[in-house]
């Protein structure tokens, strides 16, 4: 008898063990929303990460994608901030800009952008802006010293195509001027085909992927006159980046944080987030699994056949950015905001 | 030489007799039946449909890669009409404009005939696309960059300007229509400085209002004004959809001759939509419209339209067809897409390393390819249209099944369209609020084309008057472009002028075609004018709005609506008193006649029976979610309000639920909330 109950504790405990060791991901399936119309570049993104980052996760989880497009991610981050679990099931791919909407005090924001829980990045984007060859603006000194800059394109205000043009107005003294309303990117690369306007303001990886730009610079059509990266990205070793033209013209202390608040948005790149409160071991086993699948061999194989560039950034590294980007003073929030257009 | 070689060896690569033609052919075909259901079902759209397939052509040679895929995408314009025409509820947002004449056609047990109508014009549309396609390649630099945005802009003038021909006979009420679908295109952010116009946050509160920032969904307004009258009057007739019968239903082969009898206008509008692909930024769903448009401002008897003209379906059925050739055009050649659709397929030319541009076009490189692209579209549309042919008269019996047996698949299929718009129930609401409007537009003879068409073209007008005025100042004004396509508008204006007063003088037998009537239920002279008046509110809110809440903010913001709200106002005044004055002279129309003699009381309760279960299944819904509600609803219509016997509400009830939950969940993965009783059980 007694030794029964010897074996049955024994199996008790074994048992017990063995539940600790299932892993919290076992036959679960995480939610990934993507904050982004399906066939947007974002969702590319997340649709592909799906289908990998489940693999590095202990337990194997499934991963689902589900679009909640709309407001430039806002919808998807006010849902997963207010309405989704914390309870790491559920993820979400969002726009990164759309800190500027909370730093400008808009009242639809129902986030506080640095509590969230920063998993990762996959990749981060220094922009440029590209210009016809055939306009009198050679250089972007050219643009400085002109009394009526060339025309740039952009689809409203807040985006890249708007606000680099103004930071680079407002920091080094440039005279672009931005032409606002175009529909989407083919819209502005079409008018400056037609010569409607010769300038855009874009990122810098998408210069250097697909068409039209391929033969542009293979013809000259067209060139960039200034980059923002910390340093000249290797494929352009002529351009300017804007913190030495921030140093060549001695651009205030005001000036730079406001660089480096617009900037963030880039270098955040295309994070993966979580809802705050969710377990910190949860976060952990997440973060490590998204650099794990971020360096793995046949993930990057696949990305490569995919045209989709992967430069991972760890969760610290973005909740980094985005902690330092909205914590800034009054004044240059202020300046942000005029910046933006609101 | 070399083209026409190249012509040739595109055309021998997709057909079956080569090895490699026998693998992309096979492609072609799998592409083609999902892009058959993808059109006949609503809420499957083809751009999101062609982002799923994406993934699935790393392994493919490029050939068949693109026979896939433009396979699948060449035939939901085509298959999406079938939809349109047999229940009045879009397939596709391309296809919506088939539903006002298509429809009426099926009603009066001509389905049939409407089908073949569709289907063959839809045939002719993309073979003239793709030889659109095919002719531009050595073109198409010119061609594009010939249109700036002032020429858009202009246009989108030249557009609205049929909103006048497409009023009905009453001109008033047609130009306030599309000013109030003017006005629809404004809501959400402005697109310069992202402010939000009428976005109702004092009334709706944040959630809501966000929801707006991103603007009204043309496919969710499309389906409310037309999907969900159609229903409504299907309940209250207690009919099928087909109200009489008609030996051979109606005669597929007489819709085609349709095609070659108005041989002109199939052209013409199959050209329309070509060029209205070319153009960045639109496609199929303005070219639709226009279409309709221009068919009905061609036609010297414009009363017929809205009740069944076959014109009015062979005219989009070849633009929305045509577009998808156009719109290859700008990918092709500069690699700049001019769609969603093209846009997903220019991921395709980069997984499969292939560069757009001048490369597509140089016979040395891929020019075989590009003119592949021309033959994918013409087979896969042959394909398909020879597949419809020997089905149609099984699908044309839809027409004749009891009513009762259908609203409960059509109240889910609405519903679904209009969730799939952004996954969320925003749309669902949209498509009820237009449901409304729709259905009080029927009761009171206001004509629904002009609010879509304003609708379409308010966006595109707005934003290249201001791209035009920052990057030309006024000098655009004098561009010849601008100048030709200013005649042209005062040439169609002078026309319609024209014609309305030669029609005015004919006598009215013309009118005297046999056409469905609507049942009119709301007959009391008095909710004329009231309905009328609702405009005067709408307007003086625009307005308001405009004035104090948006031009504060921003200034250019407020001049698009100002220019739409003041004559919109003037107008909403005019309908309010015409109404007044018809109403104290009378003189209502004839239907209003017709159905206030006999049943009315009949028909009151099962309009206001349907209007419950419309809403119940809105309710049910939101209640239990979609996969619960959809057979728990069901089966409740079938058996108390249709009173059908217990194995057949069952067996149907169940069949809704095996469709549902098979496709759109277990397959699709669509992201179907939680109903809210379990949320607060907490399941």
């Amino acid at each position: 008898m007694r030794r029964i109950n010897v074996i049955f504790l024994l199996a008790l405990a074994l048992e017990s063990k063995l539940q600790a060791q299932t892993p919290f991901y076992q036959g679960k399936t995480i939610t990934l929303i993507a904050g982004t119309t399906a066939g947007s570049v974002y969702d590319n993104y997340a649709r592909f990460i799906a289908q990998h980052w489940g693999k590095h996760i202990p337990g194997n989880p499934d991963f689902i994608v589900h679009n909640m497009a709309g407001a430039g991610s806002l919808i998807a981050a006010n849902h997963l901030y207010n309405v989704a679990k914390p309870d790491g099931l559920t993820v979400a791919s969002i726009i990164p800009a759309i800190y500027f909407n909370q730093l400008a005090g808009r009242k639809e924001v129902r986030f506080d952008y640095a509590k969230f829980r920063w998993i990762g990045s996959i990749d981060y984007s220094d922009n440029l802006v590209y210009i016809r060859s055939d306009s009198p603006f050679k250089t972007i000194y050219d643009v400085r010293r002109a009394a009526h800059g060339p025309k740039c394109t952009a689809t409203g205000t807040g985006t890249v195509g708007h606000y680099m043009p103004s930071l680079l107005n407002e920091t080094i003294g440039t005279k672009f001027e931005v032409i606002l309303g175009y529909q989407g990117g083919p819209e502005m690369d079409l008018a400056v085909q037609k010569n409607e306007a010769q300038c855009r303001a874009f990122s810098l990886a998408a210069w250097f992927s697909g068409e039209p730009y391929q033969t542009w610079r293979a013809t000259g059509f067209a060139h960039v006159l200034v980059q923002t990266g910390r340093r000249r990205d290797e494929r352009l070793p002529e351009v300017p980046t804007l913190n030495e033209l921030m140093d060549e013209f001695k651009t205030d202390d005001m000036g730079r944080r406001l660089a480096t608040v617009v900037l963030a948005s880039g270098e955040l790149g295309r994070p993966y987030i979580l809802p705050p409160g969710t377990p910190a071991d949860r976060l952990r086993l997440l973060r490590e699994a998204f650099m794990k699948m971020a360096r793995a061999p046949e993930f990057l194989a696949e990305a490569k056949k995919r045209n989709l560039e992967v430069k991972p950034s760890t969760g610290e590294e973005i909740e980094k950015i985005a902690q330092a980007a909205m914590a800034q003073p009054p004044q240059v929030v202020e300046r942000m905001k005029k910046l933006m257009g609101q | 030489m070399e083209y026409v070689e190249a012509f040739y060896h595109g055309l021998l690569n997709v057909l079956p007799f080569s090895g490699q033609g026998q693998q992309a052919f096979f492609f072609m075909l799998v592409g083609i039946f999902i892009g058959f259901w993808v059109g006949i079902l609503p809420g499957l759209g083809g751009a999101a449909t062609l982002a799923l397939m994406l993934p699935f052509i790393y392994k493919m040679d490029p050939t068949s890669a693109f026979a896939f895929l433009l396979g699948s995408n060449a035939v939901t314009a085509t298959t999406g009409d079938i939809t349109s025409i047999l229940f009045g509820v879009p397939g596709e947002g391309t296809t919506a404009s088939t539903i006002v004449d298509g429809h009426p056609m099926a009603k009066k047990g001509e389905a049939g005939r409407a089908l073949g109508a569709a289907l063959m014009s839809s045939l002719v549309g993309a073979i003239f696309g793709a030889f659109v396609l095919a002719a531009a390649i050595p073109i198409a630099a010119p061609l594009v960059l010939s249109i700036g945005s002032p020429e858009f802009f202009m246009l989108a003038l030249l557009g609205i300007t049929f909103v006048g021909s497409l009023s009905g006979g009453n001109i008033i009420k047609g130009l306030l229509a599309g000013a109030l679908g003017l006005m629809i295109s404004t809501v959400g952010l402005d697109p310069i400085r992202g402010i939000p116009r009428f976005t109702f946050e004092g009334i709706l509160g944040q959630g809501a209002s966000i929801f707006l920032w991103d603007g009204i969904d043309l496919v969710s307004v499309t389906i409310g004004l037309f999907a969900i009258p159609e229903i409504i009057d299907l309940a209250v007739k207690g009919t099928s959809i087909a109200r009489e019968r008609v030996e051979k239903l109606g005669g597929v082969l007489e819709g085609v001759k349709d095609t070659f009898r108005h041989w002109w206008l199939v052209l013409k509008c199959s050209a329309l939509g070509a060029y209205v692909g070319i153009l960045p930024g639109v496609g199929g769903g303005t070219a639709q419209w226009v279409a309709y448009a221009y068919a009905v401002q061609s036609s010297p008897n414009k009363e017929r339209f809205g009740k069944g003209a076959v014109e009015g379906v062979l005219g989009p059925g070849a633009a929305n067809n045509s577009t998808r050739g156009g719109d290859l055009i700008t990918t092709v050649a500069f690699g700049i897409p001019s769609s969603v659709s093209t846009a997903i397929l220019l991921g395709a030319f980069l997984i499969q390393g292939i560069v757009p541009g001048p490369d597509m076009l140089n016979p040395a490189k891929h020019l075989t390819l590009t003119f592949s692209f021309v033959w994918i579209i013409i087979v896969a549309n042959i394909i398909t249209v020879a597949v419809c042919f020997l089905f149609l008269n099984q699908l044309a019996k839809v027409t004749n099944i009891r009513g009762a047996l259908l609203i409960p698949f059509l109240l889910v299929l609405i519903y679904l369209g209009g969730f799939t718009v952004k996954n969320s129930f925003g749309d669902m609401i949209v498509v009820l609020i237009f449901g409304a409007l729709g259905w009080l537009m029927v009761q009171f003879d206001w004509q629904r084309p002009p609010l879509l068409v304003g609708l379409v073209l308010g966006t595109i007008t707005e934003r290249n008057f201001w791209i035009s005025t920052r990057a030309y100042g006024t000098g655009w004004l004098l561009h010849p472009g601008v100048l030709i396509i200013a005649v042209l508008i005062f040439g169609a204006i002078v026309y319609s002028v024209r014609q309305m007063m030669r029609e005015k003088k004919k006598p009215a037998a013309a009118a005297a075609v046999a056409q469905e009537t609507d049942v009119v239920l709301l007959t009391s002279p008095v909710y004329r004018p009231i309905f009328a008046f609702f405009f005067v509110v709408l307007f003086g809110y625009v307005l308001r709005e405009t004035l104090y809440e948006i031009r504060p903010m921003e200034e250019r913001a407020a001049l698009f609506p100002m220019v739409i709200g003041i004559p919109g106002l003037v107008l909403a005044l005019l309908a309010c008193g015409q109404e007044l004055y018809y109403t104290l002279q009378r003189k209502t129309s004839a239907a209003a006649v017709l159905a206030s003699s006999a049943d009315t009381a009949v028909m009151r309760r099962r309009a206001l029976s349907i209007v419950a279960w419309t809403l119940g299944f809105f309710f049910a819904i939101w209640l239990l979610g979609f996969v619960v509600a959809v057979p728990v609803a069901s089966f409740l219509y079938f058996k108390f309000a249709g009173g059908e016997n217990w194995p057949i509400s069952v067996l149907l009830s169940a069949a809704a639920w095996a469709i549902f939950y098979g496709l759109f969940d277990y397959l699709l993965h669509l992201p179907f909330p939680e109903g809210q009783l379990f949320l607060l059980v907490g399941i």
